[in-house]
């Protein structure tokens, strides 16, 4: 008896154990490096590094592909969550799949496919040429992969929650003569504001962080298609260790960011905390 | 509005859910729609509503067929089974939403709102809540919202969904007299749904019995109650006493049958159309034996079973009960007061 308490105790210890070895290598300790080479040349030359024209036109890159990206998605998922939800139709298993996409295939070879669909011998190329605008190794690219790799956050935060409150509110709605418009705007939307408002934030996140496939549609022309990641990439190649570091405790300042408006949404949605209180309570 | 139903049928897949139906309710009528849970009553109601498409037949409101139109135009207000509150919005706003979303041309302006929510807020006695969210509401309390937010819109039909399904009794007695004396008021033309054959004849002014999406009968609660088409009909509004009896050629009944005459004939008899005696009579014949018996309440009700070891269930009031000195285990015999019986019932 007193063998088995102890045995059970000693095996919770090394669950811990590990469990906080695993957070310490892979969390901790590369965020402390990266904090740590970031100053490592003081404070000075990092708000120099932070500053300087190059990493300056790569903030506002970024921001610029945010802000075409983020709205495009967050429509996107609205769509795409109240189809899935409200409606029934062949095909939605097929659809959820699609949603996943993006998780499941490597972001280079999403890269690899814009840039083989838009170059000049690629399969939309000619009429892209036509047109004459220029969209590999240049801004629309860049942004194209960035909604290509971003597009399931919102969809997948709300898909969940619109299903878990089904149509009756919405059929209410519909039987006091709201149009479809209203129904959206005064009523699904509220009830999922916080669910929508988590799913552009991780959006946000995802889209200021992205490498892979923006890193292989940029071109890296540099003052032209140079986002923050790709920045800290041709530092680091330049072996600019100082600099490489302090555009990345950038990312990861960005990164801490949405961790605590993760916190804070789920602290104000009522929802979120009346499921808590189920969950724990009964 | 008058409503009339011709031929509706639904299926979910291969499940018939309703089956062939055909019924219309008056202008001003109170109408209940009463079955066993999955009988089809939620379906017929989104049909008229329009949530639902039917597969064949059609929707009539006075006299244009609306079978193919959106239900937003058919002037429908709808009480959900769970309410179906806005959750975010307070409860004035949930009644307001109605007149808010009209057309601009169409929607009264703010004052005007006011009044109304207000109006109708204190019909259903709730206006002090006016500021309160749902969920702080008490069950009954979001039914009433749920109601005044139908009524907003004026609508010319009323549906609703079982409106005191999840009440406790108390509660949901004193709200259907309540809604009676509304509709008194008010008269709009309404269909409300239930399995509970007590509310429906007390509230409605006819009844629609559904059993698995068909029809056993139409017609006001006393012909419901008092002659009752269909086995089913009369055993869902009530207990019953199944009786295989004997009838015999002069047409007398006998209930201790000799198997040799007459034919058999199943009687069915309401637990307060029988009658208990300490001795054997010709009015009296039937042996059983006391099982159980329940004091508490209006009625004293006896549980007993006959010689063949069927279950009989008897209700007599407490004076009869004294006058009797029943006990638990006693021999008594048993007669008949008046009963029913059914032409061709197959599998009954
Ligand atoms: N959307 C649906 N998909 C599949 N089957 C359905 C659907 N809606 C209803 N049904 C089926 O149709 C039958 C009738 O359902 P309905 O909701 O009309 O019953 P009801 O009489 O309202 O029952 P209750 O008293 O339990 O509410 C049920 O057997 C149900 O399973
Ligand atoms: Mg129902």
């Amino acid at each position: 008896m007193k063998l088995k308490k102890i045995f059970m105790f000693s095996f919770r210890f090394i669950l811990v154990f590990i469990a906080l070895c695993f957070l310490v290598l892979f969390l901790v300790i590369p965020l402390f490096v990266v904090f740590y080479n970031a100053f490592s040349k003081g404070i000075g030359m990092y708000w120099g590094n932070i500053t300087r024209e190059e990493t300056i036109e790569a903030i506002f890159l970024t921001l610029k592909i945010l802000i075409v990206v983020l709205p495009l998605n967050t429509i996107f998922g609205i769509a795409c969550a109240w189809y899935i939800t409200k409606y029934k139709f062949r095909g939605k298993k097929l659809l959820l799949t699609f949603l996943d996409l993006p998780f499941t295939v490597s972001p280079v070879v999403a890269g690899t496919v814009f840039v083989l669909l838009f170059s000049v011998n690629g399969l939309l190329g000619g009429i892209v040429e036509k047109m004459n605008i220029q969209i590999i190794f240049a801004f629309p690219g860049m942004v194209l992969a960035t909604i290509f790799i971003t597009f399931p956050f919102v969809a997948r935060e709300l898909i969940p929650i619109m299903e878990e409150q089904g149509q009756e509110m919405e059929e209410a709605g519909r039987m006091l003569g709201a149009r479809t418009w209203q129904i959206l705007l005064k009523i699904t939307l509220p009830n999922i504001r916080w669910a929508l408002f988590y799913g552009m934030v991780l959006c946000s996140a995802r889209c200021v962080g992205e490498f892979g496939a923006v890193s292989v549609v940029s071109g890296h022309i540099r003052g032209k298609t140079i986002t923050i990641p790709l920045e800290v990439e041709i530092l680091y190649n330049e072996y600019n260790l100082v600099g490489a570091f302090g555009v990345a405790s950038l990312l990861c300042i960005i990164g801490l960011i949405s961790l605590i408006f993760r916190k804070w949404i789920e602290k104000r949605d009522p929802q979120n905390l009346y499921r808590q209180i189920h969950r724990y309570g009964d | 509005m008058s409503i009339e139903l011709i031929d509706v049928s639904k299926k979910f897949g291969t499940f018939v859910a309703v089956d062939n139906v055909s019924f219309s309710i008056n202008r001003g009528e109170l109408l209940a729609l009463l079955g066993p849970s999955g009988s089809g009553k939620t379906t017929i109601l989104r049909i008229i509503a329009g949530l639902e498409k039917a597969d064949t037949g059609s929707v009539i409101l006075e006299g244009r067929d609306v079978s193919r139109e959106d239900p937003r135009d058919r002037g429908i207000g709808f009480v959900f089974q769970h309410y179906a509150l806005f959750r975010h919005m307070t409860v004035f706003e949930n009644v307001a939403f109605g007149l808010r979303v009209k057309p601009r041309k169409l929607r009264p302006s703010e004052p005007e709102i006011k009044k109304r929510v207000m109006d109708l807020l204190s019909l259903v006695q709730l206006d002090f809540l006016a500021h309160h969210y749902p969920m702080q509401l008490s069950g009954g309390q979001r039914q009433r919202v749920a109601l005044a937010r139908a009524l907003a819109i004026q609508p010319s039909i009323l549906l609703l969904d079982e409106p005191f399904g999840s009440l406790d009794a108390r509660v949901r007695k004193e709200l259907r007299r309540w809604l009676r004396k509304l509709h008194d008021e008010i008269h709009v033309t309404s269909v409300f749904v239930t399995h509970d054959q007590e509310e429906a004849l007390e509230v409605s002014d006819r009844v629609v019995i559904m059993n698995q999406g068909k029809i056993e009968q139409i017609g006001t609660p006393e012909e419901v109650y008092f002659s009752p088409q269909t086995p089913f009909v009369f055993q869902f509004l009530g207990d019953v006493n199944l009786f295989h009896a004997r009838e015999l050629s002069n047409g007398e009944i006998v209930f201790i049958p000799d198997e040799s005459k007459g034919v058999e004939k199943k009687i069915f008899v309401r637990p307060n159309q029988i009658s208990i005696s300490l001795t054997h009579s010709r009015n009296n014949p039937i042996p059983a034996t006391i099982q159980y018996i329940n004091t508490a309440g209006p009625m004293v009700k006896i549980e007993l079973m006959d010689k063949k070891g069927n279950p009989l269930l008897a209700f007599i009031s407490i004076d009869e009960y004294h006058e009797l000195h029943l006990k638990k285990n006693m021999e008594v015999f048993l007669g008949v007061k008046s009963h029913h019986t059914f032409e061709n019932i197959p599998n009954f």
